[in-house]
């Protein structure tokens, strides 16, 4: 064969290849995404997905949206208040990082950090608040740190994600670092997100509805109405990949801040609903 | 004095030793095909099918009746059951065989369970 030849070969090649390599673009990707939800279930209403698998029963979606926040949940919300505006031992509070809190900040989080370089959750960003004020940091699957999640986002209620995602190399890279997470198999079940949360959502793994992939950062932190706990969205992250048969990664690590960001950015437009349950 | 104590702690070894083979032998004799279909760290097939007799099946795939009539070709079905992508590249079927999940023995255990349901 020429070199001639080889080279057509490798361009035709190439030509079937690049437009899949190259992928679509955020905005494409949370457009098609958005749309395939809405046109599989019918659910016209996309803000509806902040209900997480009540969406897909509408007796149940109108007993979600008529529910007040329960006990347990209102006492969640009032120790995250009370630590947040208790001072740290130098006199600030956290209100002295957090500046807009009363009007709700949850949709200000993931975002890409210009300094480092890398993806800021609002976790981390209170934890970086305590080792400014000289405290020591908590950590990330502690109840105060849930609890004070759990007040914050309870004051964005409503509040619309907005990730953002710059037209620019670092941004996009951390983007698709994400999303080849969200669809990479894994574990010895040898499965992706993407399987359970989009191909399969509504379906159920053992007795356990599986929510759509749509909607899941509108809840998070989950607080079980029943039990009062609460699970961060990293520690829901870890708890697929042990029922995928995968080693849990290092919560707020690089991977699941990314996987964050990219499930963040897909979930635009959707409003905080800190009410909502996996049930 | 040291020699004593080295063969007191090889001979503790042996005895601990021999107590437990016969129950790890008899473990594994018993482990029986619905078992390993059942248990969560073995088949898990609950996770995402629905099995008669059996509460809280997954619906992700098929519910897994009449087995033998729709699959006949029991080494299809043991294809399947080692490595489904040999089959088809987009199944969320783990690869049992391939990820050394289950052995062939308990592969075929799993079968015979399934011909009975």
């Amino acid at each position: 064969m020429s070199i001639g030849n080889t080279l057509s070969i490798v361009l035709l090649a190439l030509s079937v290849l690049i437009p899949h390599a190259a992928a679509a673009s955020p905005y494409q990707d949370m457009e098609q995404f958005q749309y395939y939800f809405i046109n599989r279930f019918g659910i016209s209403a996309v803000d509806d997905y902040a209900f997480g698998s009540q969406a897909f029963d509408p007796k149940a979606l109108i007993a979600a949206k008529e529910s007040s926040s329960t006990v347990k949940h209102i006492a969640l919300i009032e120790q995250g208040r009370h630590l947040f505006d208790t001072p740290f031992s130098n006199g600030a509070s956290y209100a002295s990082c957090f500046r807009n809190a009363e009007t709700g900040l949850a949709t200000d989080y993931p975002y890409i950090d210009a300094i480092t370089s890398q993806v800021r959750t609002l976790p981390l960003e209170l934890n970086l608040c305590r080792s400014r004020n000289g405290e020591r940091p908590l950590t990330y699957d502690s109840g105060d740190m849930l609890n004070l999640q759990i007040y914050l986002v309870s004051r964005s209620k409503g509040n619309r994600i907005n990730t953002i995602v710059l037209d620019e190399a670092n941004s996009l890279a951390i983007y698709n670092q994400g999303k080849r997470f969200f669809y990479a198999r894994r574990g010895q079940q040898n499965m992706a997100c993407a399987h359970c949360h989009i191909d399969h959502s509504g379906k159920r793994l053992r007795d356990r509805v599986i929510p759509p992939a749509l909607g899941i950062t509108s809840r998070a932190p989950m607080v079980n109405d029943i039990e009062g706990n609460a699970v961060s969205l990293h520690q829901q992250f870890s708890r697929c990949m042990q029922r995928m048969g995968a080693k849990p990664l290092e919560l707020q690590g690089v991977e699941y801040r990314n996987l964050e960001f990219f499930i963040s950015y897909i979930n635009n437009g959707l409003p905080i609903q800190p009410n909502g349950t996996n049930h | 004095m040291m020699r004593q104590i080295i063969i007191k702690h090889v001979k503790k070894t042996i005895m601990g030793a021999l107590l437990l083979l016969p129950s790890a032998l008899l473990q594994a004799a018993e482990i029986t095909g619905q078992t390993l279909t059942l248990d969560e760290n073995r088949g898990n097939c609950l996770l995402c099918h629905q099995i008669a007799g059996s509460s809280n099946g997954g619906t992700l795939g098929p519910e897994l009746r009449d087995i033998r009539h729709k699959y006949p070709d029991r080494k299809l079905l043991q294809q399947m059951l080692w490595d489904a992508s040999s089959l088809n590249s987009h199944t969320i079927m783990p690869p049992y065989g391939r990820f050394r999940l289950l052995s062939t023995d308990e592969i075929d255990k799993i079968i015979d369970f399934l011909y009975k349901l």
